[in-house]
């Protein structure tokens, strides 16, 4: 007879995420997976709508990665309007996006992961959380927080809102660069390179301290799979360029233009979650990794001093390609590196002066777009008729298509934590963890206030024998 | 209405795309000639802390899974919060935990009250069309009891 542990952080919404983990009459692991139950009918609202709006409504999906929708929408216009942007509006769109990457990846980094790998796996829950770490760590808080704030400061003065921008459009960008903003935006650069002599040594030393503490992270929490990033002038990019898939050793397997990802990407359902499975197809179907630590290995070369430095430590440590799914954590880091430097590069470019904005009409047709999303690959893909209004939306979220490998993720973490043992804490904090690592944006807009309890049946046989809550 | 004695920032929460979560929104719309500073967040956490600067009292609304009847409207102080567990993802960083943060870090941008509005929600998963009728309701009362805190400078 089956038993199924259940573990169901249900957030703040009910039935809105639980793990399972079926264990098979030996004890042994059958299966593992997270169970989603997403937000309906995004894709249905935008019907109907004025394409131009799209890079507005779009980024009020998500409260998380609002400027991935908003530029990945702005590209998918430009497509279907078939003008090529100017590469001014280029550079100041992907200086938006860096400052949103800073903030994205400051905000994952500490506070998210940052528990974990400051109290350890095994410590106390009522420690091992976020307001633990600050007071572990008031200092290196302050630094994350501020390099976090400075992300949203070069978000917002680009982009004309900070949590949903408005300034990139069809054609181009709205905003306009002057000698006083280029000043201001100078001093904050300056200011987060300034931090990261003290910030990256302070987080590899805590992943290497997590590794030491749970050398599974190391053996067993391995995932090798396909990958998917985006490539432009021999270098990983995250607005533009073409898409490139490798295969577990990293050999390239192909590379295609974003019009194209519907003839490799298929989702296919699966009978325990409303969230579609999304496998590479090519010579039969591949599960394959999305987000930073795919981008850098698919593509193992930034363009810039620092983060191709630190890359080369990544690669020494967690091999090229990299499959550890803790790594993931050191490649946001060394992603930040890189956000700071070519924002840098971008602010200093002479091009950044030109025309930013070509006008534009809507044939009826197909608008194709995306970004490199903070958690990886965002499609937007958009029906147009004649007259410039959506009739169809198809978006393809970097956790659905990171879905398989996080179940892969949570049976590992299952195997190596659950399976076998008694202790209750260990297990949430495993699977928790193995989760986090990919920071799902379960359905990027849920985050009332309230009590989350965590819980965990387990039941043999249709009949529950145990129950593990978190609260109690 | 007339000012408030005391500085107050209402900070108001939510998507204004998700059915009960747009509840923040439609009360930030209602709210915007209230003689406070008033702030929107899409998500509320840890991005608060950088906006306060130094204001006595700050009034957070949101809406809220309690458990109790849809539209419900719970006025806390800070303090009675439930704590959140912790979080599988960036979405997940609760109140009570951002204004713990706040005073470790920042305690001399920390407002000495800090009271949630929340407005119970059932609907989470839909689009703005499907609000619950209740909490739709509860819109116009949750803005009365925002500018009845403000009147007494902040106390509840």
């Amino acid at each position: 007879m089956k038993k199924t542990i259940r573990i169901d952080p249900v957030t703040r919404i009910e039935g809105h995420a639980k793990v399972f983990i079926n264990l098979n009459d030996d004890g042994s692991l059958d299966n593992a997976g997270l169970v989603v139950n997403e937000l309906r009918g995004f894709e249905k609202i935008l019907i109907g709508m004025e394409a131009d709006r799209m890079p507005h409504i779009t980024a009020r999906i998500c409260g998380v990665c609002p400027t991935a929708h908003h530029i990945a929408a702005s590209n998918a216009l430009d497509y279907a309007a078939g003008v090529t942007t100017p590469p001014a509006a280029m550079l100041l769109r992907e200086l938006m996006y860096m400052g949103h990457i800073i903030h994205s990846h400051s905000l994952s980094i500490f506070v998210l992961q940052g528990p974990d790998l400051v109290m350890g796996l095994d410590a106390d829950p009522a420690v091992r959380n976020v307001v633990g770490i600050v007071q572990a760590n008031p200092e290196l808080a302050k630094i994350a927080l501020r390099l976090r704030t400075i992300g949203q400061k070069i978000n917002e003065m680009v982009g004309g809102r900070g949590t949903h921008p408005v300034t990139s459009v069809a054609g181009g960008i709205t905003f306009v660069l002057d000698q006083e903003k280029k000043k201001i935006i100078q001093e904050w650069i300056d200011e987060a390179r300034a931090l990261l002599p003290t910030v990256v040594p302070a987080v590899k030393g805590l992943l290497l301290k997590a590794l030491d503490l749970h050398p599974a992270m190391l053996n067993d929490w391995v995932a090798p799979s396909w990958g998917l990033g985006t490539v432009l002038n021999d270098r990983v990019s995250l607005i533009e360029g073409k898409l490139r898939a490798i295969d577990e050793t990293g050999a390239t397997m192909l590379e295609f233009n974003v019009d194209e990802y519907d003839k490799y990407l298929v989702e296919s359902v699966v009978d325990w979650s409303y969230m579609k499975k999304v496998h590479f197809k090519l010579d039969g179907l591949h599960e394959y990794r999305v987000g930073p630590m795919a981008r850098m290995n698919a593509m193992r070369r930034f363009g810039t001093e620092m983060a191709d430095a630190e890359y080369a430590e990544f690669a020494k440590l967690g091999g090229s390609p990299c499959h550890l799914t803790v790594f993931q954590t050191y490649a946001k880091l060394v992603e930040t590196i890189w956000a700071i430097e070519r924002a840098d590069e971008i602010i200093n470019d002479p091009a950044v002066w030109g025309e930013t904005r070509v006008p534009v009409t809507f044939k009826s047709g197909r608008g194709v777009g995306h970004s490199e999303a903070p958690r990886g690959t965002l499609i937007h893909d958009y029906e147009i008729d004649e007259k410039g209004i959506i009739r169809a939306a198809n978006l393809i979220v970097a956790t659905q298509q990171n879905y398989a490998i996080i179940n892969r993720s949570v049976e590992q973490a299952a195997q190596s934590h659950v399976i076998g043992k008694t202790d209750d804490a260990a297990l949430l904090n495993a699977v928790e963890f193995s989760i986090r690592c990919y920071d799902p944006c379960l359905s990027c807009a849920t985050h009332a206030v309230g009590r989350m309890p965590l819980e965990i049946a387990i039941t043999c046989g249709g009949t529950t024998v145990k129950t593990i809550n978190r609260n109690n | 209405m007339s000012a408030p004695d005391r500085r107050t920032i209402i900070v108001c929460i939510g998507n204004e795309l998700i059915a009960d979560d747009a509840v923040g929104f439609e009360i930030f719309n209602r709210l915007v000639d209230c003689p406070a500073r008033l702030e929107f967040c899409g998500v509320g956490g840890i991005d608060m802390l950088p906006l306060l600067e130094g204001e006595t009292d700050m009034i957070v609304v949101d809406a809220v899974q309690f458990g109790a009847e849809p539209g419900t409207i719970h006025v806390l102080p800070w303090e009675s919060l439930p704590h959140s567990s912790s979080a599988i993802s960036a979405h997940g960083l609760g109140l009570r935990e951002t204004i713990e943060i706040g005073t470790i870090l920042y305690p001399e941008k920390m407002p000495q009250r800090v009271t949630l509005v929340g407005i119970e929600g059932r609907c989470f998963n839909r689009t703005r069309d499907y609000m619950t009728a209740e909490v739709q309701d509860a819109i116009e009362p949750a803005v009365s009891t925002i500018e009845n805190i403000l009147q007494q400078g902040g106390t509840i």
